[in-house]
């Protein structure tokens, strides 16, 4: 295996290879800034250059945009608000209100970093885990997927800030999520629910709209209410020292980063885990993190752990997306389908021979998320204090600049008018939901995982009768969902009890 | 005699200066243009690949070497992307339909959306038929359909849901040839069909030959039947059709392999000027003809057959072509809507 990893390396390496990479990285640069232009479009877009090329070349070419495209759809979730891909939607929660205080740059540096260290420390487990990867995938049927996808909607208690109202009304958004996943097409028997006679819902709403504008338009509406930059009426301080501070404090916060990273491993490497999904349950973590209560308030106000914990699971599920897509030929997400084709149009099939046979080419594709991540996070820190500059000019030249991308990332989504519809309507739903105060984050947990849960479900009925629920693993899952469900109150009663010993 | 020699070589130059000047005209039409190709799906699939194999190629062949893209339309199951190019698109030959011909059958279904006449489509031709197959996990004891007819009890099939090929060949062979299935719908995609098959969920997976054949090369499956369009390596295997044991199943199997048989079909839209269709679909007819297009397919595994424009139309008129009553009981076990 040794000799496969440097035998990869070589090929990621070679003029022509490396070449391409930086061809593909500086597209994906441009594209990962266009917020909803997700590395899947610009994937298919590319997809007809690589005829000509090697595997390795090909994989190089295309990995390279996308793991630039990963990393970058960080920046203007953070700058503006504005999700630069649908998976960069849980760095908005605290990165933007960052922005907001005037600590841009450390949010950017933040982001940056641990998103190096998660791609890292993903290519490394992925790399240590090949073996026993197989195995591991296949001990995960329908059954297991249910329980995990209910465990990831677990995790709104956490998402959901404190207090009995304040669960209730995450709850009640996480429902609202799920209902709203049920539109289009059903799987199992094919009939059509909530279409509205058009034909633009029968595959259901797509997410990136969705996340644009839920997230994106609140933001714009409070920058033009307030009148002033997107940082207030500061100024800019010490823009260069933000980003250092951003970089440090992913050393400070390093396990975090470490544990955020195999969360996402773990969730792209489970075939239909999806990877929308590894950016959220990331975030709850970071919120568990949190010491006490009070420590846990400071979520979704600008605490540096909710950029760092996103950042990392974002780029190390990259790697473990690889993992379902060439061992199974079960794309992990959007980008690994177009990746699919790839291997269609390579001549290579997806199944044990990426594990075996073809495991240089399978290094060659982690080697080239790891020098991709590696040069983009190191040529964006460079610029990153001059990025930071923009939350300091006047909301009124920045909105329309941000309404623009907003649109072109959501017409990009299906091509389609119906798209900008959606955004907006989502945008006025997302607005009522900041006013009255209801959270935004569970919402999004409901919709992407409705349609897996309602899959999975299924499917462990009508195969297992109710036989699934005494499976180990389900059993041992639901233990974990249980911990998941209670750890806040656990955590809020602790407090309670300690603050109630300081009185006495 | 000599008045005639004159008139018939004056006549030739005519014609031959009229052709010239023909691809002359369309050389300048297409000089420097963009060829679009929609296709109404997106991700990976032998119809993707096949289509931006063509993309590839086509330009060479159409005088002015136009530059060829594919664009991705996905939606409703391929309608939305026929809708557009029957509908919306400009009839100017620059835009193309990348076609799954399954949409004929919601046609045929008078499926409330479809704003489309597949007989009223210039039709380009076809890159070639696709067989479809069903096989049984390689570690179970049934070695033929007989085999799967005794078995003690039902065989789990995993689909992709009603409408598809994994859904409704084994759902036929059920119904009418007294195959031992329980078909569990709703897996998102075929990759995850087999990837149930190897976790030993599911022991039974239908789906197109070329992909059946590649999970037979690695040892997960095992080949049982086929449907009408025999693929290299399955030719051997019994047909659904010859299985059925009544007249009304083996129409309705019929019925529901045709589309398969005309395969990945291209077209462009009604009102494309005459001239533009002939040279669309002259180099359609050179490109399937080209050794580096042929090398390509068969890189990505993709069988290519040309099928003429005039075959692609009759089939899919003969398609259209159903008495009442069997459509009425084909509603019956198929989905033939959404």
């Amino acid at each position: 295996m040794f000799d496969a990893l440097i035998d990869g390396l070589v090929l990621v390496l070679q003029w022509k290879a490396f070449s391409l990479m930086m061809i593909g990285m500086g597209l994906g640069f441009i594209v990962g800034l266009l917020p909803g232009i997700g590395g899947a479009a610009t994937l298919a877009m590319m997809l007809p250059f690589i005829f000509k090329m090697s595997p390795a070349e090909a994989f190089a070419f295309l990995l390279g945009m996308h793991a630039v495209a990963a990393t970058t759809g960080d920046i203007t979730s953070i700058l503006f608000g504005v999700p630069g891909e649908a998976i960069s939607a849980a760095t908005v929660v605290d990165g933007y209100p960052m922005a907001k205080n005037g600590e841009a740059g450390r949010a950017l540096g933040a982001a940056l970093m641990s998103s190096l260290v998660g791609a890292l420390i993903g290519a490394l487990v992925l790399a240590l885990a090949i073996p026993i990867v197989r195995p591991l995938v296949l001990s995960f049927g329908s059954p297991e997927l249910l329980m995990l996808a209910v465990m990831g909607i677990a995790c709104i208690t956490s998402l959901s800030g404190l207090g009995a109202r304040s669960q209730i009304r995450g709850f009640s958004m996480g429902l609202l999520g799920l209902l709203l996943s049920t539109i289009g097409q059903e799987r199992q028997s094919g009939s059509l629910r909530f279409d509205m006679g058009m034909m633009y819902l029968w595959d259901g709403l797509d997410l990136v709209p969705v996340l644009v504008g839920i997230f994106a338009i609140p933001e714009i509406i409070d920058l033009a209410v307030r009148g002033t930059a997107i940082a207030g009426e500061r100024q800019p301080g010490n823009l260069q020292a933000g980003v250092m501070e951003g970089i440090k404090d992913t050393f400070r916060h390093f396990w975090l980063v470490v544990r955020c990273s195999a969360i996402g491993v773990f969730i792209g490497i489970l075939p239909g885990a999806g990877g929308g999904v590894a950016q959220w349950v990331a975030y709850a973590h970071a919120v568990q993190s949190a010491k006490d209560t009070k420590d846990r308030e400071r979520f979704g106000k600008g605490d540096i752990r909710g950029v760092l914990g996103p950042g990392a699971a974002n780029n190390s599920k990259e790697g473990g997306e690889l993992i379902p897509t060439v061992a199974f030929g079960v794309p992990g997400g959007g980008a690994m389908g177009i990746l699919l084709g790839g291997f269609l149009i390579m001549g290579l099939t997806p199944g044990p021979d990426m594990l075996t046979k073809h495991l240089p080419i399978t290094f060659s594709m982690v080697w080239t998320l790891v020098i991709a991540n590696i040069i983009t996070v190191l040529l964006c820190l460079m610029v990153l204090n001059h990025l930071a500059k923009i939350t300091y000019v006047r909301g009124g030249l920045i909105i329309p600049f941000v309404l623009f991308l907003v649109f072109v990332g959501s017409y990009t989504a299906n091509g389609q008018v119906a798209d900008l519809v959606v955004t907006f309507i989502f945008g006025s739903l997302g607005y009522l939901m900041v006013l009255f105060g209801w959270p935004r984050p569970p919402f999004v947990l409901g919709f992407v995982l409705g349609k897996l849960v309602e899959t999975y479900l299924f499917i462990s009925v009508t195969r297992y009768g109710f036989s699934w629920l005494t499976h180990p693993m389900v059993l041992v899952l639901i233990f974990f969902i249980g911990l998941v469900i209670a750890y806040p109150f656990i955590q809020e009663r602790r407090s309670k009890n300690r603050e109630n010993m300081g009185a006495i | 005699m000599r008045r005639t020699w004159i008139v018939s070589i004056v006549v030739s130059f005519l014609i031959t200066l009229l052709l010239a000047s023909s691809a002359r005209a369309q050389a300048n039409f297409y000089e420097g243009k963009t060829v679009i190709l929609v296709i109404g799906a997106k991700g990976a699939g032998s119809l993707i690949a096949a289509t931006q194999i063509v993309a590839h190629h086509l330009g060479k062949y159409i005088p002015g070497k136009p530059a060829v893209i594919v664009q991705e339309m996905p939606g409703a199951a391929h309608l939305l992307a026929t809708n557009h190019v029957f509908n919306v698109a400009k009839p100017d030959g620059l835009t193309i339909l990348a076609s799954n011909p399954q949409v004929a059958v919601a046609q045929l279904a008078k499926v409330e959306h479809v704003r489309f006449d597949v007989r009223k489509f210039n039709w380009l031709g076809s890159t070639g038929p696709d067989g479809v197959a069903l096989s049984v996990r390689v570690d179970l004891p049934y070695k033929n359909f007989e085999d799967i007819r005794k078995a003690d009890q039902d065989l789990i099939v995993g689909t992709t849901g009603p409408g598809s090929n994994a859904h409704d060949f084994p759902l036929l062979l059920k119904e009418f040839a007294g195959a031992k299935f329980k078909l569990v719908s709703g897996y998102p995609s075929n990759g995850d069909v087999m990837l149930a098959i190897q976790r030993k969920e599911v022991d039974v997976w239908a789906a197109l030959a070329t992909t059946i054949k590649l999970a037979v090369d690695q040892g997960a499956v095992r080949a049982i039947v086929r449907g009408r369009v025999a693929t290299p390596g399955f030719e051997n295997l019994p047909v659904d059709e010859d299985l059925a044991t009544s007249a009304l199943g083996k129409s309705i199997m019929g019925i529901r392999g045709l589309p398969l048989a005309i395969g990945r079909a291209f077209a462009v839209p009604p009102a494309t000027p005459a001239d533009r269709v002939t040279v669309l679909r002259e180099a359609f007819a050179k490109v399937i003809k080209d050794p580096e297009f042929l090398a390509e397919g068969k890189k990505a595994k993709i069988d290519f057959n040309y099928i003429s424009a005039e075959q692609a139309l009759k089939d899919f008129t003969a398609l259209l072509n159903q008495p009442p009553e069997v459509l009425k009981e084909m509603g019956k076990y198929i989905k033939l809507e959404g």
